[in-house]
């Protein structure tokens, strides 16, 4: 059984529509990631499942258990659906101590217990001797720890987590994404979290949602996401480097051929009906050395070395000016202005349809 | 059905809606049936009236009091000439005020003048006096033997020097009061404006060389403009229902106001009359604060809060720095002192008007009741007094509990209309805190003295009880409590609550431990604010109160009837001591009790 589950589920603001009817399945146990653009309803339906944002209609299910029907109009608060989550803001209550504040979801159980339990979850955030401090004098990350703490401590099943990194410096940020996806291992709990940063949807998720506009773009493992996007914004979305796209032609033979270079039919998969396409291809698809790759001759614009490995900026001399950006690890005897003939890995080419953008079928 | 009942439910338990709900439907049931009442009852014949309305029954339908108000012989007198007054009164009043405030606010904001750090926090010293406490100084200070039936006032008796009349009572003194009592409020709005103005828009002007008199005419002036018109007609407003001031120095010399007419007539028993003015007042006020949406709804364009901490440009003042810093702190000193000595100058000695050392006397402090002929006005001093003791008492009890009502209520309206906003219920609340601002209190008292008087609804007559003077005072310190409130509320994100929630905190916990201490500045402010002008009230109270229920401004305004000049000024004085202890206290219990956390 899934652990939470949306049906046709809908949000308007007004006229506006929100997030267009979709559906999801996350299952027990997953690290289950939305991620897109601000403004994509990611948020939104996040909140949706928290019950904090009311569904204009469809269903939800947590657990097998209904928490809003649109035909019925039933709907069960936040107060009720046992789920835990950590806020953007950390919306921690300034107040309160840090313990007092972890202490909070535990009203009503016996006073050692409640300390027990809170100095376990301080612990296991690592701010064990933070207790007795307010928020306000804590740092950024030593605050996500207690937001993260107060959740803990109730052992929830399922956990949502809404942009919880976002307002962490890029090294503390690498630190706290290892821990998290350590702790989902260790607790085993379902985590639904959001976020506008692709790094930390593929690094940690089990599952990736891409969504745009407030509909799903893409469902799938982040390796999946990532080297098959199904659709050319996921392809240009997801990804540390700019994705390239060239514009091709495939012909009545299956050949694809584009400005410099004339791909044989048979060696891209996706080539099967004759017209325009876009050749789709990751930065780190393009090698230098000649493997059985497809050929694929360029000019060199500039290079810029990013100490691990170097960029390669290039364009094909067409007369679009499309550049291309390529990763690659030796880059000796690359000049700016100079000529070379960079490889593809045939299995690696995407073919995308020039008008809806939607990746065309391998198999 | 299924659907409509799972929405019903829904709705139920958003807490907004719930309270917003309670608070809309008490407002409608306090504040606006009660207005729709006063214009019914206007058009109905009163029972004392029936002589004059030939074939009338009690509440027919008549226009003749309306036609007696404005159009009859004493059109002249009890209408035309109380509106004529009115409006002189706090346009002259309105002027002087900004005069001084706006003075004071330009030196403070945007000159160099020595000590100005000091002034924001002294000009509300004089604001621990009330109005009409003022106004009975003023009358201790000038009067002299010359008018007929006053014994000397304290300038008389020490300098030999008499003022005319006209001084003492009537519109001069009037204006000059409200002034006093109205410039700190003129100061915070104008202080408000030209703190807001970005420094850079006059710099941008002086890149461009323009002089320094140039920058205040062409910019700085024309963006606080708004800012200080609606500071004029908030004034303004203010005086179409202020009734203390000339009540003490207009209606011994039948110079009458519209609130003092009104109140006139409700003690003559010509409800009828009084309503159709209590109607023109609220009106009046209305109109006000309509144009003052207007004038500020243009404000927006001008809005220049930035958050750069740009210095603005300070005018040096040169040799006179010093000199003009220390003659304002004089001047607010002064204004606060010379009130509180000539009233207890007044309680200090034995018969009034006589300030010889021989007649010094602690007895209207401290002394036993006198009996026997030549003693027949020496009641106990105050604190043998059993009568000001229980007016006392009275008097903390109503402040403590309509300051902790109406910050709590504050808190709780602001919550809907800060968490609602956009929605219907939130916006009609905003209007009906609004409300009673427009209301005076005079014409609140007389409202509900008729209205309460007997059993309504579930209500039984509350005329007579304490819970009438709670309730009155509540619904009118409303406006401010509610306006704190959604600022402070405002200032709790929203992320916040709902991490409670999901905490399944139910809304009285989120209440309780989230969003009551966080605003809980917003709350004493509240409390403060409630319990200081309750206690100082005399207009809202002088018709609600029975012997039983006295609280002390009331009983002030008796003494002075009766003549009994030390008792009223030492209640005075009374009232003063009750402010500052109280709000001395209220800061003591904030800073020990609350002071934990941020």
């Amino acid at each position: 059984m899934a652990a939470i589950s949306l049906s046709a589920i809908e949000k308007r603001f007004g006229e506006t529509v929100a997030v267009h009817p979709i559906d999801l399945d996350i299952a027990q146990g997953e690290f289950f990631t939305l991620v897109g653009p601000s403004g994509c309803g990611k948020t939104t339906t996040l909140r949706m499942i928290a019950g904090l944002e009311r569904p204009t209609s469809g269903t939800l299910t947590v657990k097998g258990r209904e928490m809003f029907n649109g035909r019925t109009q039933r709907f069960v608060g936040p107060e009720q659906r046992g789920l835990a989550m950590v806020f953007q803001s950390y919306a921690l209550w300034p107040h309160m101590t840090v313990a007092q504040n972890v202490a909070f979801g535990l009203a009503g159980r016996p006073k050692r217990e409640v300390t027990e339990r809170v100095g376990r979850a301080l612990e296991l955030v690592k701010i064990g001797d933070l207790g007795r401090r307010f928020p306000g004098e804590l740092s950024g990350g030593q605050q996500q720890r207690v937001a993260l703490a107060r959740e803990l401590v109730t052992e929830p099943e399922v956990l949502l987590m809404d942009e919880p990194l976002s307002n962490l410096d890029a090294r503390l940020r690498i630190d706290m994404r290892a821990e998290l996806k350590h702790l989902h291992r260790e607790t085993g709990m379902t985590i639904v979290y959001v976020t506008h940063d692709q790094i930390e949807a593929l690094t940690m998720a089990t599952t990736v949602v891409v969504m745009r506009d407030g509909r799903i773009a893409q469902r799938g493992s982040p390796g999946d996401v990532y080297t098959h996007p199904a659709n050319l914004f996921v392809a240009e979305f997801v990804g540390n480097l700019p994705y390239n796209v060239i514009p091709a032609k495939v012909e009545s033979d299956g050949t694809v051929r584009g400005h410099g270079f004339a791909w044989p039919a048979g060696t891209v998969r996706a080539a099967r009906r004759p017209g325009e396409v876009m050749v789709g291809l990751r930065p780190e698809a393009l090698r230098l050395e000649d493997g059985a790759g497809l050929p694929l001759p360029v000019e060199i614009v500039s290079v810029l070395p990013a100490g691990s490995y170097t960029v390669v900026q290039a364009h094909l001399g067409a007369p679009d000016g499309a550049r291309l950006y390529v990763q690659l690890g030796d880059v000796a005897g690359l000049e700016p202005g100079g000529r070379a003939t960079l490889f593809v890995d045939p299995a690696r080419v995407m073919l995308f349809d020039p008008v809806s953008g939607d990746a065309l079928p391998t198999t | 059905m299924i659907r409509w009942f799972n929405r019903a439910r829904h709705a139920l338990r958003t807490p907004y809606v719930v309270l917003g709900a309670i608070l809309v439907a008490a407002l409608a049931y306090l504040v606006v049936m009660p207005f729709w009442e006063v214009l019914a009852t206007s058009f109905q014949a009163q029972r004392s009236d029936l002589r004059r309305i030939p074939g009338a029954e009690v509440g027919d339908f008549t226009l003749y009091y309306w036609e007696r108000m404005l159009n009859s012989p004493l059109t002249e007198r009890s209408f035309l000439q109380p509106l004529f007054n009115t409006l002189t009164v706090s346009l002259l009043y309105t002027v002087l005020a900004m005069a001084i405030g706006v003075g004071l606010a330009w030196l403070t904001a945007r000159t160099d003048m020595a000590y100005r750090r000091a002034i924001p926090d002294l000009i509300l010293v004089p604001y621990v006096i009330p109005s009409w406490g003022i106004a009975l100084a003023w009358i201790t200070l000038f009067r002299s033997d010359t008018m007929p039936g006053h014994p000397a006032g304290v300038l008389q008796a020490f300098t030999g020097i008499t003022v005319p009349t006209w001084v003492v009572f009537g519109p001069f003194p009037i204006i000059i009061v409200l002034a006093i009592n109205y410039f700190a409020f003129t100061y915070l709005l104008a202080a408000s404006a030209f703190a807001s103005i970005d420094a850079s828009l006059e710099d941008a002007g002086r890149l461009h060389g323009a002089s320094r008199w140039r920058i205040l005419r062409r910019i700085t002036l024309p963006i606080t403009l708004p800012a200080l018109g609606s500071a004029f007609i908030l004034t303004f407003s203010q005086g179409l229902g202020t009734f203390g001031v000339p009540a003490f120095l207009g209606m011994p010399d039948r110079y009458f106001v519209l609130a003092t007419s009104l109140f006139f007539n409700i003690n003559t028993g010509r409800i009828g009359d009084a309503f159709v003015l209590a109607i023109f007042i609220i009106g009046l006020a209305s109109i006000t604060i309509y144009i003052n949406t207007l004038v500020l709804g243009r404000r927006r364009q001008f809005t220049t809060i930035s958050g750069k901490g740009v210095r603005p440009l300070l005018t040096p003042l040169g040799r006179w720095r010093v000199p003009i810093g220390v003659g304002t702190i004089a001047f607010l000193l002064l204004i606060a002192a010379v009130p509180l000595v000539v009233l207890v100058m007044q309680t200090l000695t034995w018969r009034v008007g006589n300030f010889s050392l021989e007649h010094f006397t602690l007895h209207f402090w401290f002394g036993r009741e006198m009996v026997g002929a030549q003693f027949q006005d020496r009641l106990a001093g105050i604190f043998y007094n059993p009568e000001i003791m229980r007016a006392s008492w009275n008097s903390i009890r109503l402040g403590v509990i309509v300051g902790l009502v109406v910050a709590l209520t504050g808190q709780l309206a602001g919550y809907v209309i800060s968490r609602g906003r956009g929605g219907w219920i939130a916006r009609i609340l905003e209007q009906l805190t609004f409300l009673p601002f427009v209301i005076p209190s005079v014409v609140f008292g007389a409202i509900y003295l008729t209205l309460f008087a007997q059993p309504r609804g579930p209500i039984p007559a509350l005329y007579g009880t304490f819970a009438l003077l709670v309730v009155v005072s509540v619904v009118k310190r409303l406006p401010f409590a509610a306006r704190s409130g959604t600022s402070s509320m405002m200032q709790v994100s929203g992320e916040l609550e709902e991490a409670a929630r999901m905490h399944r905190a139910g809304f009285l916990r989120i209440l309780t431990r989230i969003l009551f201490p966080l605003t809980r500045n917003g709350i004493f402010v509240g409390f403060i604010f409630g319990f200081v002008n309750t206690v100082k009230d005399l207009a809202l109270v002088i018709l609600l109160v029975t012997p039983l229920t006295n609280v002390l401004p009331a009983l002030t305004y008796s003494y002075t009837e009766r003549g009994f000049r030390q008792y009223s000024d030492a209640v005075t004085v009374l009232i003063v001591i009750i402010v500052l202890v109280g709000t001395f206290l209220a800061r003591r219990i904030s800073r020990t009790d609350f002071s934990r956390g941020f």
